[in-house]
C-alpha cells in the first residue's frame, strides 16, 4: 500500500491506494460486455444485468464516500495504461460528481427498462449507455488533465450513439451537429492541455510549484482553450448549438443523462481549471487595487498578484458568458412548444447559473468559496430535477406519443404519479423553499452579490439578470406543467397531417418518434394519433406508465426532497469538506458556509421578486399568446456556424477543383517537356552506345536512362576516384538488368 | 548499454523471405495449398527470426555484419541498431498480416504476387538493416522496382497507367538519391551509419551541406510523398489489390521516411540540422502537405483514393515530428510510423472487404454497410477514429506527443496544423462511419456477408494493434519502449 501525503490547501490529505475507483469504473464496462453478449436473446436478463452493474458502480461510489469525506483520504487506483501515469483518484470533488453520475445512471437505467421496450435496438442502447457511464465516471475520477481528457473524448464519442439512437432524420441531423461540436471541443481541449503540460511542467491539476506557469501569458491562452473545450460540453452560449438539437433527439432516459450528468462534465472541467489557476504558489491576498477593471489587469507588470489577474479575467469572462447563457436559454425555453426542446433550453439556462457560480468563485479567488458552493450545489440539484423532468416528459411521450404542448393537457387524471413527480421537479427548478433549487439559488445569489461588491456595475447587471432569469424559469416551468398536465386535453383536429408536417420540417418535434416511417413503434404511434383526437379517446388510450418507470422517477424525487429539506446537512457534510479540500479558499468563509442557515426570512424574501416576475411573465405570455412565437432562423448563432461550415467545405471543393483544372491545363506542357528531355537522352545514349537498343517503352526506360546518365556525368566530374567509377558501373548494370528482368 | 557484436542473423533475416520462391518453384502447380502455406510461413519465420534480435535491441547492442567491399570505403553490410530493429519488426508484423489476408483476397496470378510480395519484404528489411547509405540505396531501389508488379497486379489499363507513373516517379527519385549519395561520398568520404553524424565534422561548407540535404530530401520525398512529389500515391493505391495497398501505405511509404530518418540522425545529425536551419522549411512543407492532402481527401469519392490522400497527409505527420527536433516530437514521429501503419493498414484491408462483399468502392454507396458486414465496419470505424486521434486508439498517442513536441521545440504554432488536420480527418471519415451504421440499408448487393475467415481475422488482428498500441503504450516490446532506447542515443 503506497502512502504519501499531499499538501492540499490548508488540510493535509492522505493519498491511499485503493482499487475502489477502478472497480467503480470497471463495473459498467463489464456490464456493457455482458449486456452485449446476452443481447436480444433474453430481454429480462439483459435489463437486469444493466441495472445490476450500474448499481454496483453506485455502490462502489457510496463505499468510498465515507473514507473520502470523513477521513479526508484520496483513494487512488494506478493503472499501467498510456504513459504509465494513468491514475484514477477519488478526491472529494470527483467523488461527489461520480456519486451523482452513477446514481442518476442507475435510476435512469431502471426507468429505461420500461421506456425503451417500445424502441428498437435496445441492446445497443444499454451497451452504449453503460460504456458512456464508465467514461463519465472516468472523467470525474481522473487524477490529472491527461486522464480527464482521455475520458472526456471517449464520453463525447460514445454518447453520440445515444443521441442518434432513433436514427430518424432529425436524430441524425442532431447527431452530426453533436459529433462535430464534440470534435471541436476535443481539439480545443487538447491544445489547452498540451500547453498546460508544457508550461506548467505538470499534468496534475495543480501546476508545478517551481514553474512560473501562473505568471505567463501561456497560462491565459491554455485556460482559454480549455474553457472553449469544456464550455462546448457545458452548453455555454455561444457554444451551445448542439445541445437543443441533441438532447431532445435522444430517448428520454438518455436525455436525462445528457442533461443531468454529461453536460456537468463540462462544468466539472471548468472547476478543475479554476483549481489549476488557484494553484500552488500561495495566492496573494486580495488587494484594494484589484477593484479596478479586471481586463486592464490582464498583463500587469511583474507583480505578486499577477496570477490572481489571470484568474480574475477568466472569472470575469465566465460570469459575463454565464449571464448571456442564463438569459438566452431562458428566453428560448419560454418560446418552445416542444417539451423536450423546452427542457433542453432550460438546461442551457441552468448551466448559466452554474457557470455564474463558478465564475464568481474564480473572480473572487481567495474568497470565492461561496461561488463554488453554490455552483456545486446547483450541479447536484440540477442533475436531479432536470433528469426527473426529462423522465417525466418521457413518460408523457410513452403514454400519448406526443411532445407538443399544443396537443397535450389534462393528463393529471390519467397519470397522477407522473404529474405529482413532475410538479416536484418543477418546484425544485423554480427554487421554491423546501425544494432543492431554493438552497442552491440562494447560495448563487449570495455569490453574485459578493462578486458585484468587488466587480463594479457590469457584475451588478448580472445580478439583475440572475433575478429576471429566475422569474423566467418559473414562467416556462409553469407553462410546461400547466399545459401538459392541467386544463383539458386539446389534441389536434388534423393530427395526422400535423405529425407528417412535423416530420418534414426541421424545427418542430425532433422527438424520438418523429421519423414515423422508420420504426415500428412509431408507426403504431402514427395510427394511434390518427384514431384519437378528442378528449374521449384520451380516456381509452392514456394510462399511467409501468412501475419500473415510476420507480426510476420516484428515486429522483426523493433526492429532491432530501436536498431541499436538509440544506444545512448538505452544506456542512458535503459542500464544506469539498471546499476545504479545494484550492486555497479562505477557511473562515468555508466555516461560515458550513453553518449557513438557508431558511431565513431574508433568503425567502429574496425569491419574491423572481416569483413576481415569473407570474407576471406567465400571465402576459398566456394573454398575448407569446408562447408560440417563432424567432427567425437568422436569430440563432447556429445559422452562422452552419454558414461557416458549409463555406469551408465549399472552399475545399473549389480548391480541389481549381487544382484539377490547373493540372489539366499545364499537364500537356509538362508532358511535352518530358518528351523533349526523353528525346534528348535517347539521342545522347545512341551517341554513346553507338547502337540503338529496341525501346520497349520509351517512357519507362527513360528514368533508367536518366539514372545511367546521371551516374556517368557524376563519374566524369569526379574523375580520379577510380573506385567510384567501378561502383557506378556496377550499379548501372545492376539496375539495367533489373529493368530487363521485369520487362 | 550499447556496444557492437558481429552477427550473421541479419543475413538470414534478409534471405528468409526468399523461401517462398522455393515454395513457388516446387509446389506452385502440384500442391498450391502447400505453396500458399510456404508463402505465409516464410513471412512468419522472418518475423520470428527478427524477434531473436529483440534482447539485443532492448539493450541497445548493435549487431553488425559486413558482406563485401566493393571499393575502398564502399561496402555492402548490415548493422542492426534499435531503430532498424524497430522498423524491421514493424515490417514483418505487417507483412504477416497482409500475406495472411491475401490468402482470401488474391485469386489470380498468385505465384507472381506472392513471390514479389516476399522479395519486397526482403528488400524492405534490407533497407531497415543496412549499415551504410550505399546498402540502403541498393535495397531501396530494388524495393522500388519490385513493388511495380504488385501495383499492376490486376493488369487493367488503369493499373498499368498507375504502375507506369509509379515507376517513373520512383526511378527518377532513385537517380536523385544516387546523386546526393555521390556528393556525400565526395565531400565527406564516408557513407557509413555509425551513430555519429557522418558529415558533421568534415568541415564542409554550409551551402554544400544544404544542397546535399535538399537533394536527398527530393529523392526520399517521393516515397515519403511530401507534397509536390506525391503524384503517384493517389493513383497507385487504388490500383493495387487491398493487401498490397495496405503495405504500400503502411510500410513502403515509410521506407522513404526511414531514409529520411537515417539522413537526419546518422548522416547529418540533429546539431548540424539545427545549425543549418533547414528544419523550418521542412516543417512548412510538411504542414502544407498535411492540410492540402486532407482537403484533397475530402473531395474524393473513391474510398481507396480518399485513403491514399489521407496517407499523404499522415506521413507528413512523421516528417513534421522529425523536423521539430525535439524529444517528444521525435518520439511521436517514430511512434507514428507504427501507428499509422496499423491504422491505415486496417483501413485498406477493410476497404478490400468492402469492395469484395458490397461490390462498391464509392463512399456514397455505403449506407447501412454496418448491418451487412458489422465486424469489418467496426474495425474500419476504430481505425478511422484513430486517424482523428481519439483516445484509446494509437492515433491519439502520436497526436499528443507531436503536439507536445511542437511546444517543446518552441514552435507551438504547429499545434493548429495538427488540430485542423484532425478536424479534416473527421470531415472525411465520420460520414462513412455515420452512413454505415445509422442510415438505412441501400447497398447494391443484396446478399452480402462477412468476408472469408483469413481476411476478417487479419483485419481484426490489425485493429487490435490499433487499440493495444493506444492503451498499453509502455509495455516492453511495443514501439514506445523501443523508441525510448533509440532516443537515448540521439542527442535531443
Amino acid at each position: 500500500m503506497s502512502f504519501y501525503v499531499v499538501h492540499h490547501g490548508t488540510n493535509v490529505i492522505k493519498a491511499v491506494s485503493s482499487s475502489l475507483p477502478g472497480i467503480a469504473m470497471l463495473m459498467p464496462i463489464i456490464g456493457a460486455l455482458l449486456v452485449f453478449i446476452v443481447g436480444d436473446r433474453s430481454e429480462k436478463t439483459r435489463n437486469i444485468l444493466a441495472i445490476v452493474f450500474s448499481a454496483a458502480s453506485f455502490a462502489c461510489c457510496l463505499t468510498m464516500f465515507y473514507s473520502v469525506f470523513s477521513h479526508g483520504k484520496i483513494l487512488q487506483t494506478k493503472l499501467p495504461l498510456f504513459f504509465g501515469e494513468f491514475v484514477l483518484a477519488a478526491d472529494r470533488l470527483g467523488l461527489l460528481f461520480a456519486l451523482v453520475a452513477s446514481g442518476a445512471w442507475l435510476f435512469s437505467t431502471i426507468y429505461a427498462w420500461g421506456y425503451i421496450q417500445h424502441e428498437e435496438r435496445r441492446t445497443r442502447y444499454h451497451t452504449f449507455s453503460l460504456l458512456t457511464e464508465a467514461a463519465t465516471l472516468g472523467i470525474f475520477l481522473a487524477s490529472n488533465f491527461f486522464v480527464l481528457f482521455v475520458f472526456f473524448e471517449l464520453m463525447g464519442m460514445l454518447a453520440y450513439v445515444l443521441v442518434v439512437h432513433s436514427q430518424t432524420y432529425e436524430a441524425r441531423k442532431a447527431g452530426v451537429k453533436y459529433i462535430f461540436m464534440t470534435v471541436y471541443g476535443g481539439l480545443s481541449l487538447l491544445a489547452g492541455i498540451v500547453l498546460y503540460f508544457a508550461y506548467a511542467n505538470e499534468i496534475a491539476f495543480v501546476p508545478d510549484e517551481k514553474s512560473s506557469y501562473l505568471l505567463t501569458s501561456a497560462c491565459f491562452i491554455a485556460a482559454s482553450f480549455m474553457m472553449v473545450g469544456f464550455g462546448i460540453k457545458a452548453g455555454m452560449i455561444p457554444l451551445h448549438v448542439w445541445l437543443p438539437l441533441a438532447h431532445p433527439a435522444a430517448p428520454s432516459p438518455a436525455s436525462a443523462l445528457l442533461s443531468g450528468v454529461m453536460i456537468k462534465a463540462g462544468a466539472f472541467g471548468i472547476i478543475r481549471l479554476i483549481g489549476s489557476l488557484h494553484g500552488s504558489p500561495a495566492t496573494p491576498a486580495m488587494e484594494g487595487a484589484l477593484a479596478s477593471s479586471a481586463v486592464a489587469e490582464h498583463f500587469p507588470s511583474v507583480h505578486a498578484s499577477v496570477n490572481m489577474g489571470n484568474l480574475r479575467v477568466i472569472g470575469w469572462a465566465l460570469i459575463v458568458l454565464a449571464a448571456v447563457t442564463m438569459v438566452g436559454g431562458m428566453v428560448l425555453a419560454i418560446v418552445q412548444t416542444n417539451i423536450k426542446r423546452l427542457l433542453a433550453f432550460s438546461s442551457i439556462s441552468q448551466m448559466g447559473y452554474i457557470l455564474m457560480g463558478l465564475g464568481a468563485a474564480a473572480f473572487l479567488g481567495h474568497e470565492g468559496a461561496i461561488g463554488l458552493a453554490g455552483g456545486v450545489y446547483h450541479i447536484i440539484n440540477h442533475a436531479m430535477f432536470k433528469a426527473l423532468l426529462f423522465l417525466g416528459v418521457g413518460a408523457v411521450y410513452y403514454s400519448t406519443h406526443s411532445l407538443q404542448l399544443t396537443e397535450l393537457g389534462g393528463l393529471w387524471k390519467k397519470m397522477p404519479v407522473t404529474t405529482f413527480l413532475c410538479c416536484v421537479a418543477g418546484l425544485g427548478i423554480m427554487g421554491i423553499p423546501l425544494f432543492n433549487g431554493f438552497a442552491s439559488k440562494t447560495l448563487l445569489h449570495h455569490a453574485i452579490v459578493e462578486a458585484a461588491n468587488v466587480g463594479g456595475p457590469l457584475i451588478k447587471a448580472v445580478e439583475v439578470i440572475f433575478i429576471i432569469t429566475a422569474g423566467g424559469t418559473i414562467c416556462y416551468i409553469a407553462k410546461l406543467i400547466v399545459l401538459t398536465f392541467f386544463g383539458h386535453y386539446r389534441g389536434s383536429k388534423s393530427e395526422f397531417h400535423d405529425s407528417l408536417e412535423a416530420d418534414s420540417s426541421n424545427l418542430s418535434n425532433p422527438g424520438p418518434g418523429s421519423g414515423l416511417s422508420f420504426s415500428g413503434a412509431a408507426v403504431k404511434a402514427h395510427s394511434f394519433n390518427e384514431k384519437q383526437g378528442t378528449a374521449d379517446s384520451l380516456e381509452k388510450h392514456v394510462s399511467e406508465v409501468p412501475l419500473v418507470m415510476r420507480i426510476g422517477m420516484a428515486a429522483f424525487a426523493c433526492g429532491i426532497f432530501a436536498f431541499g429539506l436538509f440544506p444545512g446537512l448538505v452544506l456542512s457534510k458535503i459542500v464544506a469538506p469539498l471546499l476545504s479540500s479545494f484550492g486555497n479558499f479562505d477557511s473562515h468563509m468555508v466555516h461560515h458556509i458550513a453553518s449557513e442557515h438557508i431558511f431565513t426570512l431574508s433568503n425567502v424574501k429574496g425569491i419574491l421578486p423572481s416569483l413576481g416576475i415569473g407570474v407576471a411573465f406567465f400571465l402576459i405570455a398566456a394573454k398575448w399568446d407569446l408562447f408560440r412565437i417563432r424567432l427567425p432562423e437568422t436569430f440563432g448563432i447556429d445559422y452562422y456556424y452552419s454558414k461557416i461550415e458549409i463555406g469551408f467545405l465549399r472552399l475545399c471543393l473549389a480548391g480541389s477543383k481549381r487544382h484539377a483544372e490547373l493540372r489539366a491545363k499545364y499537364w500537356p506542357l509538362a508532358k511535352s517537356f518530358g518528351q523533349y528531355i526523353s528525346d534528348w537522352v535517347v539521342d545522347i545514349r545512341s551517341r554513346y552506345r553507338k547502337r540503338k537498343r529496341a525501346v520497349v517503352d520509351r517512357l519507362v526506360t527513360l528514368p533508367l536512362d536518366i539514372q545511367g546518365f546521371a551516374a556517368y556525368i557524376i563519374a566524369r566530374q569526379f574523375t580520379g576516384d577510380i573506385a567510384y567509377g567501378t561502383v557506378i558501373i556496377a550499379l548501372v548494370i545492376a539496375l539495367l538488368s533489373i529493368g530487363v528482368l521485369i520487362w | 548499454m550499447g556496444g557492437e557484436i558481429k552477427s550473421i542473423l541479419p543475413i538470414f533475416i534478409i534471405f528468409m523471405p526468399w523461401l517462398s520462391l522455393a515454395g513457388a518453384l516446387l509446389w506452385r502447380n502440384r500442391r498450391p495449398s502447400l505453396a500458399r502455406f510456404v508463402y505465409v510461413g516464410s513471412s512468419v519465420l522472418t518475423f520470428l527470426l527478427i524477434l531473436l534480435l529483440y534482447p539485443r535491441a532492448m539493450k541497445g547492442i548493435i549487431s553488425t555484419q559486413a558482406i563485401l567491399d566493393i571499393a575502398p570505403r564502399i561496402s555492402l553490410g548490415f548493422r542492426v541498431d534499435t531503430l532498424g530493429f524497430y522498423f524491421a519488426l514493424l515490417l514483418s508484423v505487417l507483412w504477416v498480416i497482409a500475406s495472411f489476408y491475401s490468402l482470401g483476397y488474391i485469386s489470380t496470378r498468385e505465384t507472381r504476387y506472392y513471390c514479389f510480395l516476399s522479395l519486397n519484404l526482403s528488400f524492405c528489411l534490407g533497407v531497415a538493416l543496412s549499415a551504410n547509405m550505399f546498402t540502403l540505396f541498393i535495397f531501396y531501389e530494388l524495393m522500388s522496382l519490385f513493388t511495380y508488379p504488385l501495383i499492376i497486379h490486376d493488369e487493367t489499363d488503369i493499373a498499368r497507367r498507375a504502375g507506369l507513373k509509379y515507376l517513373v516517379y520512383s526511378i527518377t527519385a532513385g537517380a536523385i538519391i544516387l546523386a546526393a549519395l555521390t556528393m556525400q561520398f565526395y565531400y565527406s568520404g564516408t557513407l557509413a551509419f555509425t551513430g555519429r553524424p557522418a558529415v558533421g565534422g568534415a568541415g564542409i561548407s554550409a551551402g554544400v551541406l544544404k544542397i546535399i540535404f535538399s537533394i536527398y530530401m527530393l529523392g526520399f520525398g517521393v516515397k515519403a510523398c511530401i507534397m509536390p512529389l506525391h503524384g503517384w500515391v493517389p493513383d497507385a493505391h487504388p490500383a493495387a489489390p487491398a493487401p498490397a495497398s495496405a503495405l504500400l501505405s503502411g510500410v513502403i511509404l515509410k521506407v522513404g521516411v526511414f531514409g529520411i530518418l537515417r539522413l537526419v540522425y546518422d548522416v547529418f545529425g540533429v546539431e548540424l540540422l539545427r545549425k543549418l536551419g533547414v528544419s523550418l522549411p521542412m516543417l512548412y512543407v510538411a504542414s502544407i502537405t498535411i492540410i492540402v492532402a486532407s482537403i484533397f481527401a475530402i473531395t474524393q469519392t473513391d474510398l481507396k483514393r480518399r485513403l491514399a490522400y489521407s496517407s499523404v497527409g499522415q506521413v507528413s505527420y512523421i516528417i513534421l515530428g522529425l523536423f521539430l527536433l525535439s524529444k517528444s516530437g521525435a518520439t511521436g514521429a517514430l511512434l507514428h510510423i507504427a501507428h499509422h501503419a496499423f491504422m491505415k493498414g486496417t483501413l485498406f484491408l477493410c476497404s478490400g472487404i468492402i469492395m469484395h462483399e458490397l461490390g462498391t468502392k464509392d463512399v456514397r454507396e455505403m449506407d447501412g454497410a454496418g448491418a451487412k458486414i458489422p465486424l469489418t465496419m467496426i474495425a474500419f470505424s476504430i481505425a478511422a477514429l484513430g486517424m482523428m486521434g481519439t483516445p484509446v486508439t494509437c492515433g491519439f498517442i502520436s497526436k499528443w506527443l507531436l503536439a507536445l513536441g511542437s511546444v517543446e521545440a518552441h514552435r507551438g504554432y504547429f499545434i493548429p496544423v495538427l488540430l485542423i488536420s484532425s478536424l479534416l480527418n473527421a470531415v472525411y471519415f465520420l460520414p462513412i462511419i455515420y452512413s454505415a451504421f445509422f442510415k438505412k440499408v441501400t447497398v447494391k448487393k443484396l446478399i452480402s456477408h462477412e468476408a472469408p475467415l483469413s481476411m476478417l481475422f487479419s483485419t481484426l488482428s490489425c485493429v487490435v494493434f490499433v487499440l493495444v498500441l493506444g492503451v498499453f503504450v509502455t509495455v516492453p516490446g511495443l514501439p514506445y519502449s523501443l523508441i525510448k532506447i533509440v532516443m537515448k542515443v540521439i542527442p535531443l
